[in-house]
């Protein structure tokens, strides 16, 4: 699978148009000076040795290195991962506790007002704009109220505004799911004998609700990976915050070839990875489900 | 809106098919249906009726009337309803013209993404075989990369205009319908009704497009009207990136990353096109939900 992605990365990077050399040497490059610079950069090869020849590096870990800066890629892209992993963390985190919260109250009384507005909240959710959001929050929090800083990382505090623009989309939507998954089991019999026996309400609640609607909790906040990696791309740009996300972006504007290729690799392995952990967590949730 | 997708066809009981013969307006479901398409054709017909509605150029600059506040009234009588840019355009006109390319991109897309995935995965799923297990990896292998980040790249490639969004944007959604008939095709084809087919001697064609394809029909219908939503989602990341309208046009993204500058001074410019994506976009969804529902009657939300 990393295969597939790893090339189909490749053949798309390697066809973008405007040519590394001639960007990289600026305006009053001569065309012998590009040439020259075409075969330094082993692009006048032709593609089928590029692309062995980058198998082979990406077979030992060697991404090249950046035409903008010159030091290895692959360092560059571990240098920005910190600050992704952390933004990707704490809007998770966010989205985990804030839509079980919503969820539950929603799902506490069925068609209540509170199940209502939480029902509107969670599509508006879904509905609004990531990078909108991030622009509307960074005006009222950063510029008009001055609470927050509106760009850059550093301190706990600027992580709130785009943790915040990343996870509300996700909370929309894990909100309706868990809202759906606790009503269903609230109605399982087994929900109904434990009430019966006498258990206490929060008892019932973690030990017989939550615990069963795991999985399609887990396999859901499995399928937003996705988005939660586009989101990353958006939110990083307009915070400026200096992660992987941003540096696809300006990768891409500088045709920063190796930089585009190993930091986009990364992130789609990362994406295989985490898919495949949240396989793996299926197995710990649901003593039935083996992997043999 | 997204998420809870639809299940594959060939499930559904005969009450299913005989409930959806009656008039939109005999049924609760069918009303709902009506009530949330209204604003959507609202926006399509002030979309597909801009040069109506914005009678005048929304590219036009008067430098003279720049940054004017919502409800500003211009030099020449007129009144700018959500204000004018940094090169004084009107800013209504400009979103209407959004508008405008956002149904077009997002219906195009979803219509060829539609259509395409459909085919594949209809033809994957009844020859079976060699050609299932080919076509079954190269959807497992696109939906293994982030959509976005596949959109983003290819976008880049290709660079930015019209139509190369809508081809990005189309290949970046194909898989999801591919998978969604290929289960359809592989449930549908043991019916008795395609054994029957065979068994009066129809072509592999005729049983695709006039049995398969007309009974795998109604999951499809459902997951493209939830497609709208992200493909306008998606247009307007892109578009906001540069990877996507090219900069004069007229696009929600390109506008709102044009206002970002002016967040300062001009708060309007980068809001009011949002707020007014936002409402649409949460329209196309209440309306995709609605039709779910419609056409699903055993999903209970």
């Amino acid at each position: 699978m990393i295969g597939g992605v790893v090339t189909i990365i490749f053949l798309i990077v390697r066809v973008i148009p405007g040519d590394p050399a001639a960007v990289l040497l600026g305006t009053h490059a001569t065309a012998e000076l590009i040439a020259e610079q075409r075969a330094k950069m082993g692009l006048d090869r032709p593609l089928a040795v590029q692309y062995a020849l980058f198998l082979r590096q990406v077979a030992v870990g060697d991404w090249g290195r950046s035409y903008h800066e010159g030091r290895p890629a692959f360092a560059i892209v571990l240098e920005r991962l910190p600050a992704t992993l952390e933004l990707a963390a704490a809007a998770i985190a966010a989205t985990l506790v804030l839509s079980v919260l919503l969820g539950s109250l929603a799902a506490r009384r069925i068609q209540s007002t509170a199940d209502y507005a939480i029902g509107v909240l969670s599509l508006v959710g879904q509905a609004i704009p990531n990078f909108w959001l991030g622009l509307v929050l960074i005006l009222v929090f950063a510029r008009t109220l001055r609470w927050l800083p509106s760009f850059g990382r550093g301190t706990p505090w600027h992580l709130v505004l785009p943790a915040v623009t990343l996870s509300v989309q996700l909370i929309g939507v894990m909100t309706r799911l868990i809202r759906a998954g606790i009503v269903e089991t609230a109605g399982q019999d087994y929900v109904r004998t434990a009430r019966a026996k006498g258990l206490a309400e929060p008892a019932v609640m973690t030990r017989h609700v939550y615990r069963n609607m795991l999985i399609p909790v887990v396999t859901m906040l499995g399928l937003q990976l996705g988005s939660l990696v586009a989101g990353v791309v958006v939110v990083e740009t307009v915070f400026a915050w200096p992660g992987l996300g941003r540096l696809i972006v300006t990768a891409i504007n500088n045709r920063d070839y190796p930089v585009v290729q190993a930091s986009v690799t990364f992130v789609a392995a990362l994406f295989v990875g985490l898919n495949l952990l949240v396989d793996l967590t299926y197995a710990a949730l649901d003593p039935r489900i083996r992997y043999t | 809106m997204r998420g809870d997708g639809p299940r594959p066809a060939g499930q559904d009981g005969p009450e299913a098919a005989r409930s959806r013969r009656r008039p939109l307006v005999a049924t609760r479901k069918g009303r709902r249906v009506l009530a949330t398409g209204v604003v959507l054709a609202a926006v399509a017909v002030a979309g597909l009726a801009g040069p109506l509605v914005v009678p005048y150029n929304p590219l036009g600059v008067r430098l003279e009337e720049r940054l004017r506040p919502p409800g500003a009234r211009l030099r020449d009588g007129a009144i700018a309803i959500f204000g004018t840019d940094q090169l004084g355009r009107d800013l209504f006109g400009q979103v209407v013209h959004g508008a405008r390319v956002s149904m077009l991109v997002a219906g195009s897309t979803v219509v060829i993404a539609g259509c395409s995935g459909t085919a594949v995965g209809l033809l994957a799923g009844f020859t079976g075989g060699r050609t299932d297990t080919v076509l079954v990896a190269l959807v497992d292998l696109q939906l293994a990369f982030p959509p976005l980040l596949l959109a983003i790249l290819l976008a880049a490639m290709i660079g930015p205009s019209l139509a190369n969004v809508i081809l990005t944007l189309s290949v970046i959604r194909w898989a999801v319908f591919a998978r969604l008939a290929r289960g359809s095709a592989l449930a549908l084809r043991e019916k008795e009704f395609v054994e029957a087919a065979r068994a009066l001697g129809a072509s592999q064609y005729r049983i695709l497009l006039a049995h398969l394809l007309p009974n795998a029909l109604t999951p499809l219908v459902i997951l493209a009207t939830l497609q709208i939503a992200l493909q306008m989602l998606a247009e307007a990341a892109l578009s906001f990136l540069g990877l996507g309208i090219p900069h004069p046009l007229p696009s929600w993204g390109v506008t709102i990353s044009q206002g970002r500058d002016y967040l300062q001074n001009a708060w309007w410019i980068a809001t009011v096109p949002g707020a007014v994506m936002t409402l649409v976009v949460l329209s196309v969804g209440l309306f995709g939900d609605a039709v779910r529902d419609y056409l699903d009657p055993r999903f209970q939300p």
